[in-house]
């Protein structure tokens, strides 16, 4: 009978409740709880489910599982070694087990690597243990920003461990975290990360709102979580910054910021984010506020230069040349001559090119990105001067266009950056200088008119808030440090007390 | 997306008038200037400066009377619905005019000193374009920029006033008082009317009341001013009174006279063209989007955004066909008698019936 209601369930799955509850009437001689025949009906397709009758002659209590996400060292040791010991099984023998009162409970908590047992029919007589096998690699260096000197932790895919490595740096009560469920079949957790005391007051709030506004079955990654969040945004710049370092997110939500945890993401996304974030760096790499002036000017400097250098040069080369010394323009001239094409169409070849080469080493392995590379640059870089089809100059500039890109630090960042040398590439090829700084003028203004979850994107250049620039964007490199950066607005405006602390002198030692 | 008031923090609305003060005073004014006050040229702006201030508190005394609103909130009490109607008419037709002044400005700037041998269509639809991306971004957009943009700009001008020293000569300046004090006053009208149109956006960015709003706003025009004067007294003492008079845009050209040594760049004219074009760009797009606030406020009242576009192509074809001398100079003379009449002067009377209303309660 069992096997005709099976082969009538699979050929009509749309009366499939009332067909269950016509095997749960009719099969009571089965003789195990309703409850367990419901997970065995609806659970049961699954090659990897288990009903263990643990009882002697095949009695009581019952125990359901997935065989595939449950570590059978564990099983055995906590279930079914106690339950062999015990003569009356009861709910006391589990104190770590979470009891479970309605169906849905227990099936997702079996889903997630939990064995249900099942010692009677009433909810009240279900457990569910926690014997999952819960794979996670262990905490390592972030591979995407990597410090040379500083915390060499970074993320990992187990929300629970992130948590963990972020409480480890704050274990304060102020350190807050509110959860929200997302995934409509992965039911990830995503934990909002603040301090209760700075944040600025409604942000939380509206996060929380963002996050369960989202509507979806699962989300791959917390960059997915941050498109979300910024729905309707179509810039090209990102709005949310991620980050896989548990140091940065702890120094962001000190600072007033909020850090959101994605469970099978090892980023953090850092909510809200200003254009100067994607180009600071860790502070503790760098000695003392002059160097990291230098250092993160050079990097704000430089990744610029691969947006505007190209459209500056053909600017110049074609359309005003007054500018350049004879000297200079001579040089160009014998370096260009015998070429075929003008120099904005060169130019926009070998940007295409230089790109395509790097989109096509990101993704691979070492050894196919280093010959790819050698490729690249030996090959079709020489061969194209040799073939007189670019000139010198115009590796030089597309190279640097690229290795700008790549000063940002944030790899989404750099996308950005990338895609902007071409607008202002071909206002310059069209109308020279006035064209290039067109070109500028629409990125200022695109960049002027976003916010990142409420605050300006430019801050604190636009508005100009120099405290700010001096407190936050710039970090070390000016004073006072005892304040926390205004362009987040906290609670809190004091980060500490200036204190005494050690007194060093330009050549003495600290007393 | 109503059209209200420019919400602007005190330095932020100072920033604004700067620009549009420093933009206007030695590109659109001296066209009178030069010839007729040869080497007191420089000092032909101060009436300018004088008259820009009192104008200036005029409209922050208002807009401090009406608790920090704008124009278009205050215009139906004081009044009345068909004169504020009528009124806000004029400030759309007198932004609309200022949007093409302007960009034919800085068209005209690009055109001279950065690419004179493209077809002056070019430079129109790309600068229009460009200013009317900003406009319809609303004023925060472009304060913002204006902001970014004095990490550019501050440096440049420290460099247009150190660099051209070094050509000067000094005795060009002098004699001193050979100028008639008529002939000063009455040249120095032209840019007064100058400093009014840089100084009547306060009717839709509102005064929050405080001495540092006032502080910095007086700064501003203070700062754009000297900057200015310093400007055309180093065009006029590197060229002579009687060859500036001749050249279109002298203190741009006193940078070409530059090299400096190590640069890998001389001629640096077009450099000063090109920061130029980035202060004429902050001010055109807040006429730009002035113009579209008041349209709105006028004609839909909820959503400016979509007359950015239509005026900025507007204004486009106005400068596209308008290329002779004498309409260009007729717009920029209704401009700038109008921004004085309906920025300043209509304003004041304003203020005045506004505080006999008062008395009178």
């Amino acid at each position: 009978m069992l096997r005709e209601y099976s082969a009538a369930i699979m050929e009509d799955a749309v009366h499939i409740g009332d067909l269950c509850d016509a095997v749960i009437r009719r099969l009571p001689q089965w003789g195990e709880p309703l409850v367990v025949l419901q997970l065995r009906l609806n659970l049961g397709a699954d090659s990897e489910f288990r009903v263990d009758a643990a009882g002697p002659d095949g009695s009581g209590p019952w125990l359901v599982y997935l065989d595939s996400v449950v570590d059978r060292q564990r099983f055995h040791r906590e279930v079914l070694q106690p339950l062999a010991a015990a003569r009356t099984p009861s709910a006391a023998m589990w104190p770590a087990a979470i009891r479970p009162t309605a169906l849905p409970d227990l099936q997702s908590a079996i889903l997630e690597g939990y064995v249900g047992i099942i010692l009677g029919n009433p909810p009240d007589q279900w457990l569910a243990h926690d014997v999952g096998r819960h794979r996670a690699r262990s905490v390592a260096e972030p591979s995407t920003e990597k410090a040379l000197v500083g915390p060499k932790e970074g993320f990992v895919e187990h929300i629970n461990t992130n948590l963990a490595l972020m409480r480890e740096w704050l274990p304060d009560e102020s350190f807050q975290i509110r959860t929200v469920e997302i995934g409509r079949r992965s039911h990830q957790t995503v934990a909002v990360c603040y301090v209760r005391d700075v944040v600025r007051p409604g942000l939380v709030p509206r996060i929380l709102k963002g996050l369960r506004r989202i509507r979806t079955d699962f989300v791959r990654d917390s960059l997915e979580v941050a498109e979300y969040l910024v729905q309707g945004s179509a810039s090209t710049f990102p709005l949310v910054e991620p980050t896989e370092r548990p140091d940065r997110a702890v120094a962001a939500i000190l600072e007033g910021r909020v850090a959101i945890l994605v469970e099978r993401s090892p980023f953090a996304l850092l909510l809200p984010a200003t254009l100067l974030e994607f180009h600071k760096d860790s502070d503790s790499a760098l000695p003392g506020p002059i160097v990291t002036a230098f250092v993160r000017g050079l990097r704000l400097v430089g990744s610029y230069v691969g947006v505007f250098l190209p459209g500056f040069l053909v600017a110049l080369l074609t359309v005003n040349s007054a500018p350049l010394r004879p000297p200079l323009a001579l040089a160009v001239s014998q370096s260009r001559s015998g070429l075929p094409y003008p120099v904005a169409t060169e130019m926009l070849f070998m940007l295409v090119v230089v790109d395509v080469f790097t989109e096509a080493t990101a993704q691979q392995p070492g050894g196919v990105g280093n010959a790819l590379t050698i490729v690249g640059t030996l090959i079709i870089g020489q061969m194209a001067v040799a073939a007189r089809l670019a000139s010198e100059l115009v590796m030089i500039a597309s190279a640097a266009a690229v290795i700008g890109s790549f000063l940002t630090l944030r790899y989404h960042f750099g996308h950005a950056l990338r895609i902007w040398k071409y607008p202002v590439l071909l206002l310059s090829a069209v109308a020279g200088l006035l064209g290039w700084v067109a070109g500028g003028l629409l990125l200022a203004t695109h960049l002027a008119s976003l916010k990142s979850a409420g605050v300006p994107y430019l801050a604190p250049l636009g508005p100009l808030n120099l405290r700010a620039l001096a407190t936050g964007a710039w970090g070390r490199a000016a004073r006072p440090r005892d304040r926390r950066p205004p362009t987040w607005k906290p609670q809190d405006p004091t980060r500490s007390s200036p204190g005494p602390g050690l007194r060093g002198s330009n050549g003495g030692d600290p007393e | 997306m109503t059209p209200g008031p420019m919400r602007l923090a005190d330095a932020e609305r100072a920033w604004l008038v700067f620009y549009a003060a420093l933009w206007a005073l030695p590109v659109v004014s001296p066209r009178d200037l030069f010839p007729a006050m040869g080497r007191w040229g420089w000092a032909g702006l101060l009436p300018g400066l004088v008259l820009g201030l009192v104008g200036a508190a005029c409209l922050w005394t208002l807009g401090t009377r009406a608790s920090g609103r704008s124009v278009l909130e205050y215009g139906p009490e004081l009044l009345g619905r068909a004169g504020a109607w009528v009124y806000i008419l004029l400030l759309f037709a007198l932004f609309s005019v200022g949007a093409v002044v302007n960009l034919g400005a800085i068209v005209n700037l690009a055109h001279v000193t950065l690419v004179p041998n493209l077809p002056s269509l070019i430079p129109t639809v790309i600068l229009g374009a460009v200013t009317a991306y900003a406009a319809y971004f609303g004023p925060e957009a472009i304060v913002r920029v204006a902001q970014l943009l004095l990490f550019v700009v501050l440096p440049a001008l420290v460099i247009m006033i150190a660099l051209p020293w070094i050509n000067t000569r000094p005795g060009q300046l002098l004699p001193l008082w050979t100028v008639p004090w008529g002939q000063w006053w009455h040249h120095g009208v032209g840019d007064s009317l100058t400093m009014a149109s840089a100084v009547c956006l306060l009717l839709f960015a509102p005064p929050s009341g405080g001495r540092r709003g006032r502080r910095d706003l007086v700064w501003a025009l203070l700062a754009g001013a000297w900057t200015a004067m310093v400007l055309v007294a180093l065009a006029i003492a590197v060229f002579g009174p009687n060859l500036t008079a001749w050249i279109n845009y002298p203190f741009i050209d006193a940078m070409s006279t530059v090299t400096w040594g190590w640069l890998p760049l001389h001629r640096l004219g077009h450099m000063v063209a090109l920061v130029w074009e980035v202060i004429a760009y902050v001010s055109t797009s807040t006429y730009l989007w002035l113009a579209a606030s008041a349209g709105g406020w006028l004609f839909a009242r909820r959503r400016w955004r979509p007359l950015v576009p239509v005026l900025a192509v507007a204004a486009m074809v106005a400068d596209a066909l308008f290329v002779g001398p004498d309409v260009g100079a007729r717009l920029v003379t209704i401009w700038l008698w109008g921004a004085a009449a309906l920025g300043v002067g209509v304003p004041v009377c304003l203020a005045v019936v506004g505080a006999l209303r008062g008395r009178g309660a």
